[in-house]
């Protein structure tokens, strides 16, 4: 019995290793076939699992293999410690460039401050950083989540101007509460609807970004206000996903309309079919791409602007071959 | 819980005894042979200052799990931990900040404690609505949003080190000597493990039981609340969602080192171990180069075939 | 014949704390928010906790044993990946729901036979099963690359699993199902003994090994109906989708009343705990308490109605002791 346990054991322990030394292995063949310059690129991201991360992170891939670099990217599971920790390792293994995807903005400024200090070339990818250090990122390439919001408080002011009623109720579903994006998304909103008289029904209601928990805080905003909504906004293709079954469940499909921000497959098709109304942009593909190419300039010695903004906008109908799709 | 000797020549038997160990040692071994920047006097800080910090409430937890107890709430007080760190620091200063963080740690324990011990909720309960509520509690008291602070002894604090060695693991082996010698040497710590053997048998020989399983219970919520102020001390920082995935971590690294769940036996010397194995082997699929995902996938594999060699060394006759 | 004395009166009302303190919140919440108290939302109640309920079940089985299971929430993840993925490849629904079904099965058998192996208590298998959740949520992340994937489906099997009062019916069902295996079969005593004492249970001749592999498989097995039935709710797969799972499923076990340390329990009592659970996030969902807040409330809840529980045993012993030594 012991004998046969310690087979099993070695085994699992070389498979182990085998998979360790494999995957790099992987990786500078990429690299190699193209025109590998020699350098390798180290990325620490928070959000690894989350939907928007995975576009994002194969852009960073796609790009890094095209311009020649090797790249690696970690999981930091939003524990800045861990990032910061990562990066001391990156750094001690001789990597030439990082890139730093924030799992939050307040605890930024001492890894801003370590990255600075190492001296090598760096951007900061997504998440914003804190204010008090926003000059001290060489460049950060991130869209401006208010002006997402604000793109979607004007989507909501047209969205009552071709659709005239009575009430302007709208059923608002959030991602997760202390996510900047969920922050800024709603003070984007909120700052183009505070003069008119559209009315938020529901306190917040977060769904951190599960279509799951969407579908069910949709179906209780039904329960709740039934008849009194006019409008529902969410704020990305997978809460959309969530409440619209929660609304095609309950038959009310057509009775009010849906304007979401995603570029996700089932955005585009109820963008087709009419069922939404519209959507805002912000690609994942465009600011991993973009990040790469910023730290390449960096890493030549060239400058670049400070914030490179990922630009957002509203998506309609007619707009939909111009943006890609996931 | 008696283990099965063998009755071989002694390297055999201390191999087989301390296979966690064993499997440490040769891990590191094969990464210093692997890749070279392993065992730079850089990277080996690095792991040290890292494991620090969730390394103190590890400790502690060895203690209630020898008591036969869980704290599930553990991430929950560290996360209120290092908010209530930074409101203080920012309002009252660091002195300040420190001792109330303490208290409240200490305070959230006894509350722990007092269910389990008093009431006798069973741990898993009692830790579940604990962990639920405090962690409702540290987003209510932010809005959810991350705060941050710029108190300067709090930074001179966290940058502060010795040869590359910062605060953290200073305080780690501190907290060790003292649980070691706790555990060892006084009453208290030997009636733990007296109550985590055999309740009954324990109450029925004299022992404080109920002090025993409420202690260990503000010593988490302490230690937890100091892990806390040393995460602060690093990223100057405080937000609900942190330190989610302490309270398996630190079961994780008792278990590994060898502390039965059961209770009545183990140590924090074993912990040290586990804790150890972890960050190295953390460290190490860094630096092979391993991504995201697959790094997890061997995680996972490096857990359960730890728990299995150690299991299989100590295979138990019966059932 | 029994007075109706406060005595009574008061044992009466701490034998049922945990339905009194619910009732109380029903009540005010009806009143606060007449929608609450609806047809229609009662049963959206059950099918928002339908998922959870199945995986507790589940999970039920091997608490009893003396096991954990924390992997049931990645085998949630990946089975719902596996059922999509295939759907959207063409695959007939009936054999999807089977390649889901099997995975599960799949993952709960390698759990058991690695916890059977080295003989393991709960400690071998907290984390054992610990490890598993990771590597299996690696795993679901593999082939979706970590995107939720929009299911193409069509109706049929699939479409309906998910929709009405399907998902409600599965539910309650299985539950039935297990409740009756355990109480009435000669399997689920033989789970009970093996929890309270599994060295008696293995002299007495009972196969112990098979026996606690079947449990995980089980578990395996009702997470992945479980991720049907979800998948199915959202039409998509989300390969983080059983994060946190584990958790949830302890709670609704925990509140049901059932033991931690294995050797008795009911599946009845686990549902009861997730209804429990589901409708206090619903109300306080209605009651437009946010999410912050409400974990607060919850947990503190959750504390009351089990110390009110707890203390009620505790008196009801010592009163029985103080019976018998009076007419001893």
């Amino acid at each position: 019995m012991r004998k046969v346990l310690a087979i099993v054991m070695a085994i699992m322990l070389a498979a182990i290793t085998f998979a360790g030394c494999a995957k790099p292995a992987d990786q500078s063949a990429t690299a190699d076939a193209a025109k590998s310059n020699g350098k390798k690129i180290f990325m620490s991201s928070a959000y690894y699992t989350a939907p928007y991360g995975a576009p994002l992170q194969q852009a960073v891939k796609d790009k890094a293999a095209e311009l020649g670099y090797e790249i690696q990217i970690v999981d930091g599971e939003a524990n800045a410690d861990k990032q910061l920790s990562q990066f001391k390792t990156a750094v001690a293994d001789g990597y030439d460039a990082l890139i730093y995807w924030p799992g939050d903005t307040a605890s930024t400024p001492p890894i801003v401050e370590y990255l600075n200090s190492t001296g090598l070339p760096w951007v900061a990818l997504n998440t914003m950083v804190d204010d008090s250090i926003l000059d001290k990122v060489p460049c950060m390439v991130c869209s401006d989540e208010v002006e997402i919001g604000r793109a979607l408080g004007r989507l909501i002011l047209e969205y009552f101007e071709k659709n005239p009623s009575d009430t302007k109720n709208v059923a608002y579903i959030e991602g997760s509460p202390g996510s900047s994006y969920t922050t800024h998304l709603t003070e984007g909103i909120n700052e183009i609807i505070a003069a008119s008289d559209v009315v938020i029904l529901n306190d917040h209601m977060y769904s951190e970004y599960d279509p799951s928990k969407a579908m069910t805080i949709m179906d209780d905003l039904l329960t709740k206000f039934g008849d009194k909504i006019d409008l529902v906004v969410t704020q990305d293709g997978g809460m959309f996903q969530g409440a619209y079954n929660a609304i095609s469940a309950a038959g009310k499909l057509g009775q009010f309309g849906i304007i979401c921000q995603g570029q996700d497959l089932i955005v585009k098709e109820k963008l087709e079919s009419g069922e939404l109304y519209a959507s805002v942009a912000q690609d994942p593909y465009r600011e991993g791409s973009l990040s790469v190419e910023m730290l390449d300039k960096l890493i030549k010695g060239e400058k670049v602007e400070q914030w490179v903004v990922n630009p957002t906008g509203p998506i309609y109908k007619a707009d939909i071959p111009n943006y890609t799709w996931f | 819980m008696k283990k099965h000797t063998l009755d071989k020549d002694y390297i055999g038997t201390f191999l087989i005894r301390n296979a966690v160990s064993m499997m440490l040692l040769v891990f590191v071994v094969a990464m210093i042979f692997t890749k070279r920047s392993f065992f730079t006097a850089d990277n080996i800080v690095n792991i040290i200052n890292e494991c620090s910090v969730y390394g103190v409430t590890a400790c502690a937890m060895t203690v209630a799990i020898i008591c036969a107890e869980f704290d599930l709430s553990a991430s929950s007080v560290f996360a209120w931990s290092t908010v209530l760190f930074v409101i203080c620091c920012n309002a009252f200063g660091i002195v300040a900040a420190f001792f109330i963080t303490l208290a409240s740690g200490a305070v959230m324990g006894a509350f722990n404690g007092i269910l389990v011990a008093k009431v006798r909720i069973p741990a898993f309960v009692a830790t579940l609505g604990t962990m639920t509520a405090i962690k409702g509690l540290a987003y209510v008291v932010t809005d959810a949003q991350p705060i941050n602070t710029s108190n300067e002894t709090l930074y001179a604090i966290g940058q502060f080190n010795i040869l590359g060695i910062t605060i953290a693991p200073i305080v780690f082996a501190l907290v060790i000597l003292i649980f070691i010698w706790f555990l060892k040497y006084t009453r208290f710590g030997r009636n733990i493990y007296a109550t985590g053997g055999n309740y009954e048998v324990a109450r029925l020989s004299g022992i404080n039981v109920e002090f025993s399983k409420f202690i260990i219970f503000v010593l988490l919520g302490v230690c937890a609340a100091i892990s806390g102020m040393l995460y602060c001390s690093r990223i100057m920082a405080g937000w609900a969602p942190y330190g989610g995935d302490l309270s398996l971590y630190c079961v994780a690294a008792t278990v590994i080192g060898g502390t039965s769940l059961l209770g009545g036996s183990g140590g924090v010397h074993r912990t040290i171990i586990g804790v150890l194995l972890m960050a190295v082997l953390f460290n190490a699929l860094t630096l092979l180069g391993v991504d995201g995902s697959m790094q997890k996938f061997i995680r996972g594999l490096v857990l359960i075939t730890v728990i299995m060699f150690d299991a299989m060394a100590n295979l138990r006759k019966r059932v | 014949m029994r007075k109706l004395t406060s005595k009574t009166i008061r044992n009466a009302i701490r034998d049922n704390a945990i339905f009194i303190v619910v009732l109380l919140l029903i009540i005010i919440t009806a009143f606060i928010e007449p929608s609450f108290i609806t047809w229609d939302n009662l049963l959206n109640i059950l099918r928002q906790n339908a998922t959870i309920g199945i995986v507790a079940c589940g999970m039920t089985y091997c608490i009893i044993a003396g096991l954990f299971d924390l992997s049931v929430g990645s085998i949630v993840s990946l089975s719902g990946v596996i059922v999509i993925l295939s759907i959207n490849a063409g695959v007939p629904d009936y054999l999807a729901v089977g390649y889901g079904l099997l995975a599960g099965i799949a993952v709960g058998v390698i759990n058991g036979t690695l916890v059977s192996l080295i003989n393991g208590r709960s400690g071998e298998a907290f984390i054992i099963t610990y490890g598993m959740q990771v590597v299996v949520a690696a795993i679901a992340l593999f082939p979706s690359n970590g995107l939720f994937i929009a299911g193409r489906v069509k109706p049929g099997i699939f479409m309906s699993m998910g929709q009405g009062m399907t998902p409600i019916i599965i539910f309650l069902s299985l539950a039935a199902i297990m409740q009756f295996i355990l109480v009435k079969t000669r399997y689920g005593r033989q789970l009970c003994y093996i929890g309270s004492n599994i060295s008696a249970a293995n002299m007495s001749g009972i196969r112990v090994k098979p026996n606690r592999i079947s449990y995980f498989a089980i578990s395996g097995l009702m997470s992945g109906i479980a991720a049907i039935v979800l998948c199915s709710r959202v039409t998509s797969s989300n390969p983080t989708a059983g994060l946190g799972y584990e958790m949830d499923a302890i709670a609704g076990i925990v509140v049901g009343g059932t033991s931690m340390s294995g050797g008795s329990g009911s599946v009845f009592r686990t549902v009861l705990g997730i209804i429990i659970i589901g409708i206090m996030s619903n109300a306080l969902n209605i009651l437009g308490i946010t999410a912050y807040h409400q974990q607060v409330v919850k947990g503190l809840l959750i504390i009351a109605a089990v110390s009110m529980d707890i203390w009620n045993k505790r008196i009801k012993v010592r009163e029985i002791a103080n019976e018998k030594a009076y007419i001893g």
